[in-house]
């Protein structure tokens, strides 16, 4: 994979626990927004990163790369599927807070 | 509907007990998210997009007033609030946390439920259609036999590692198919011979998802004593030969139309030689005790109301249209079937709250005998409701936004998930869906249009049933972008086809306004406002539509 496209890389999974989005922060913590996120300008330092935090199964599952783009101070995914991971479906019904249920 | 044995009951506990001790091993990193995964699908819990996703089972769609109080519960309590109904008759919960998912197990058990063989290659709900027991069309109830494949099925040790999932669904009516029956690794309906003895027509390899096939008859007449050998037969036969090396040619239908019919038929039979005449014969004895849990209701002796619902449904306001579309003929005199939309203008297809939940709950104790039917289309009904009760049920469920008058109308469409939820889809689905609600909003026009299907899928997997729609819309990821392919001609019927993608895929933005266009064609080439969409699409093929969608 190359960075000639995009300009970063960013690492997430699901956390075991709750099952929730998350990405790995410049703190080697996970967090649950994208824009605390660490970037990668390469995806061979974005790789040797992914191989270390693979080893810590029990709070992250299937962590993954995925590319994004910086707009100024905002950090955008590339791929529609990585926006709504981010930003939550998109219905209102069905939004992660409950807002507009019954 | 049937009550769970001491031995159901503690199978049910003793597999939560099982999961909580999994859980607890992977949440202490004992066991690798790879160990775990093949233990969390089997009990129907999956890890999607924004959190783990459980697949509750129905069996047959027939749920209980206390079950649907179980499921607001764990809405409310374990979740945000919702659940979803899906195509298979299950309940989705899209928002429960790991440690968490052994103790809704628990609750299920309580009220007979569980989440066991809702994923994994393995025989899955057992579905059936959702006017069993009350259609008038209807030789015989078919929820007997699907319980008697539900209680074969159910850790059935040969069968728990398949080359792939296994559907099985059954009609019990001779002319029409509300179960998609040959859309179904196997497809069954209850016929009879010539001599008045009941027994099974079957078919075998049909199925959607990116190889859609249409299940192939296999056998004309199966006398009714030999139903699970005969499956037993069909199963080892798939489980011996189908493909293990390539997931995409997995299923039966691949196998089905790899050998041919005759083949296929012959190895089956062959098989079932050997296990006609065992122990797996069904006898009358357990026939009648399996009839005997889905015998009819205490109904009153009533007048015939047909005369009085037409009157209902010859009145030109809203229960009048509510009448004409979501009022079902039932086979008792004075009674009713209600079709209770989960396709309100606002929210997705199948979605109910948990306060909705609880009404529905307490409608189906008020007006009819505690019993609800999850639909494959995403709908409930409540299967017995007095016929001189049906203006009081209107009412109530207009305050519950549950009485959308469109069954079987453009807008009653199936609907997955798509990638506002769902790992594996390409586009969303949801959005489109609400968007055609909003644009079709008038009951009159949709009454125009007449009977027919709209059914969306957010990828090639097609839980959106996209291939067997009047129109089927499927959505697919086209150089990044979300793209719409529309297709017409399908039908999941007894007349079942599959449909035709129209042409070059849509835009975002361009696929609802090319809906309206092959709408605004049918209207125009139709040669009466009785021929319906299907009917006009046949009759004249994919040509005209494609010109008035794409231009000349």
């Amino acid at each position: 994979m190359s960075a000639t496209n995009h300009s970063c890389f960013v690492i997430t999974g699901s956390l075991t626990l709750e099952g929730s989005v998350a990405y790995l922060d410049s703190d080697g913590k996970w967090s649950e927004t994208l824009d605390k996120a660490a970037t990668f300008s390469d995806s061979e330092t974005a790789e040797d990163r992914l191989a270390e935090v693979r080893k810590a199964e029990s709070i992250i599952t299937e962590p993954y790369i995925f590319p994004a783009e910086m707009n100024g101070p905002r950090l955008t995914p590339l791929s529609t599927r990585e926006k709504l991971r981010a930003e939550g479906p998109s219905t209102r019904l069905r939004r992660p807070d409950g807002s507009g249920a019954l | 509907m049937y009550k769970y044995s001491e031995y159901d009951s503690t199978l049910v506990r003793e597999r939560a007990q099982q999961f909580r001790d999994q859980v607890s091993r992977r949440l202490s990193g004992e066991l690798t998210e790879d160990e775990f995964k093949p233990l969390r699908l089997q009990n129907g819990l999956y890890l999607q997009l924004h959190a783990y996703m459980l697949r509750v089972a129905i069996p047959y769609g027939l749920l209980a007033a206390q079950q649907m109080r179980k499921l607001a519960h764990i809405a409310r309590t374990y979740d945000r609030g919702y659940g979803h109904f899906t195509t298979r008759q299950n309940i989705q919960f899209n928002w429960p946390e790991l440690e968490q998912v052994p103790t809704i197990l628990d609750e299920l058990a309580e009220v007979e439920m569980h989440a066991i063989q809702t994923s994994g290659n393995c025989i899955r709900n057992t579905t059936t259609d959702h006017l069993a027991g009350v259609a008038r069309d209807e030789l015989a109830d078919p929820r007997p036999y699907c319980e008697m494949v539900r209680q074969w099925s159910t850790f059935h040790p040969e069968f728990a590692f398949l080359p792939r999932k296994f559907k099985i669904a059954f009609t019990g009516s001779a002319d029409s198919d509300r179960a998609a029956i040959r859309l179904h690794d196997i497809g069954i309906q209850l016929v009879e011979n010539e001599d008045g003895e009941l027994g099974f027509r079957v078919f075998v390899g049909g199925g959607m998802g990116r190889t859609p096939k249409v299940g192939k008859l296999v056998r004309e007449f199966l006398p009714r004593q030999h139903l699970i050998s005969y499956l037993e037969a069909i199963l080892r036969v798939y489980n011996q030969l189908g493909r293990r090396d390539n997931i995409y040619k997995a299923r039966i239908k691949i196998l089905v139309d790899a050998l041919g019919v005759p083949e296929f038929s012959a190895l089956v039979e062959k098989e079932w030689e050997e296990i006609r005449e065992s122990s797996l014969q069904v006898t009358d004895a357990e026939v009648e005790r399996m009839q005997a849990f889905f015998a009819p209701p205490a109904y009153e002796t009533l007048p015939d109301s047909d005369a009085a619902v037409a009157g209902m449904q010859a009145e030109d306001t809203p229960l009048g249209q509510w009448a004409r579309n979501n009022v079902v003929p039932h086979k008792q005199s004075g009674y009713s079937a209600v079709v209770l939309s989960l396709k309100s203008y606002a929210s997705p297809s199948g979605d109910l709250s948990d306060k909705q939940m609880e009404a529905v709950a307490d409608l189906s104790e008020q007006y009819g005998f505690g019993e609800i039917i999850v639909t494959h289309t995403q709908d409930l009904v409540l299967p017995d409701v007095r016929s001189d009760a049906l203006e009081a049920l209107f009412t109530a469920l207009v305050d519950l936004d549950i009485a959308t008058p469109n069954h079987n109308r453009l807008t009653d469409l199936i609907c997955c998930p798509g990638l506002d939820f769902c790992n594996l889809a390409n586009a969303r689905s949801i959005p489109v869906a609400q968007e055609i609600r909003q644009r079709f909003d008038d009951i009159d026009y949709l009454d125009d249009l007449g009977e027919m299907s709209l059914k969306i899928s957010g990828c090639i997997n097609a839980c959106g049933h996209h291939h067997v729609g009047t129109i089927g819309i499927l959505g697919i990821d086209k150089r990044g972008e979300e793209a719409y392919q529309l297709m017409l001609g399908g039908s999941a019927g007894h007349d079942a086809s599959l449909g035709k993608v129209l042409g070059q895929a849509f835009s975002r933005e361009e696929i609802v306004p090319a809906l309206e266009k092959a709408l605004k064609t049918y209207v125009k080439l139709r040669e009466s406002p009785e021929e319906t969409f299907i009917e006009t699409f046949r009759r004249l093929g994919d040509k005209p539509f494609r010109e008035g969608v794409y231009g000349a």
